[in-house]
């Protein structure tokens, strides 16, 4: 080792990362068999540590992709809604700890307000400038169905498609929450802070809409 | 046709997948004897399934499989421009107080008006102007400060005048 002793004579000190034996690859990694909580990865990342930013984003990016696909009409579409959806979510993260307001901290929970209220002005655009009719959001195969039964499918997932699109808002947050993000009634209450029976008779009325819709079909 | 109004929220958490406890126990009982609620329940879990979005495709997992490394490349670019726009401002914050710096003592530095020309601001009772004139010097003065005669003061205020005029001599 190189100079283990400074000018007066005495030995030299240095800081080690991660201890002498150069520490894990990721500082901010817990011990094996536990994850970095998410508040972790985020100071992580305010402190300098881009790799962070990345495992914080493929920790969320399957939920936030499966709220904003729904309303986008190209894969390309839902990856810039997702990546609008998680700059957002970072600078909130970042306004919160300059304010020191750590009480107020939950980054999942940010991220998918976020991704619901993007997905909401999309769909707000969508409809007001025309670009697109309502069926034709919602990323889905390229090839189109040739059976059938596969077409008569598929044009009753388009109706439902744009009966949810239709949905009040809260009607229309707490059903996809539920059927494309898979969210528990509890974690669905807290991030749209509501009471759970609030989210789950919420959920009920969007679900009789729905029905309402095949009850039309089955009638044609 | 609607589930019984009992069961009818529970009827759509099944269908959800979110039953649990007693409530899923209860609600299984009422299914086998009640075949409103079974076809309510059947058609609700239907409507949910053909409502979800299906799984990714391989085009959508292909394209979201650099959406970290994009998201981060964005936000350094936004950082960037966070910079620029804070030295812009901090720059223009700077020119502004040094303008403020320039301005506001010159303004200080206007000189005081005269004594002669703060008497000329006097107009005598009547409607005459009392031509002002030097105050006389009071003998023993110092300093370059002239005392002024406070009899001579007195007798260019048109009141004393009056007064005076009554007096026998004038």
């Amino acid at each position: 080792m190189a100079e283990e002793h400074d000018t007066m004579g005495r030995p030299a000190l240095r800081v080690l990362r991660g201890g002498a034996d150069g520490g894990p690859a990721r500082p901010w990694a817990p011990a094996p068999g536990r994850s970095a909580t998410d508040e972790a990865l985020v100071a992580a990342f305010f402190v300098g540590e881009d790799r962070a930013f990345g495992d914080l984003v493929r920790r969320h990016e399957k939920l936030v992709l499966s709220l904003v696909r729904r309303y986008a009409r190209t894969p390309e579409d839902a990856n810039d809604l997702a990546q609008r959806t998680f700059l957002r979510a970072f600078e909130a993260a970042r306004r919160a700890i300059a304010k020191g307001d750590r009480e107020a901290f939950s980054f999942r929970r940010w991220v998918v307000r976020i991704a619901l209220n993007i997905a909401k002005n999309h769909l707000r655009d969508e409809r007001r400038y025309g670009r697109a009719p309502l069926e034709s959001l919602g990323v889905r195969e390229a090839e189109p169905p040739v059976a059938p039964e596969a077409i008569e499918r598929t044009q009753l997932e388009r109706r439902l498609r744009v009966a949810i699109a239709k949905l009040p808002r809260r009607q229309r947050e707490v059903l996809t929450l539920r059927i494309d993000a898979e969210l528990p009634f509890a974690e669905i209450a807290a991030t749209l802070e509501i009471s759970e029976n609030a989210a789950k008779v919420t959920f009920h009325h969007a679900a009789r809409r729905l029905r309402a819709v095949m009850g039309e079909e089955g009638r044609k | 046709m609607s589930a019984c109004r009992e069961f009818e929220v529970m009827v759509s958490l099944r269908a959800a997948g979110a039953t649990e406890g007693e409530d899923a126990r209860l609600l299984d009982v009422h299914l086998t004897r009640c075949d409103r609620c079974r076809r309510e329940a059947l058609a609700i879990g239907a409507a949910l399934r053909l409502a979800k979005v299906p799984s990714p495709s391989q085009v959508e997992r292909r394209t979201a499989a650099d959406l970290a490394e994009r998201t981060l490349a964005a936000w350094e670019r936004g950082r960037e421009r966070r910079s620029v726009a804070r030295r812009i401002a901090f720059t223009a914050a700077i020119s502004a107080a040094f303008v403020l710096a320039l301005v506001v003592p010159i303004s200080l530095l206007q000189p005081e008006p005269s004594p002669e020309v703060a008497a000329a601001d006097v107009v005598a009772l009547g409607g005459d102007v009392v031509t002002p004139r030097v105050p006389a010097v009071a003998p023993g003065s110092t300093d370059g400060w002239q005392v002024p005669d406070l009899d001579v003061l007195w007798a260019d205020a048109a009141v004393v005048s009056a007064e005076l005029a009554t007096e026998p001599g004038d």
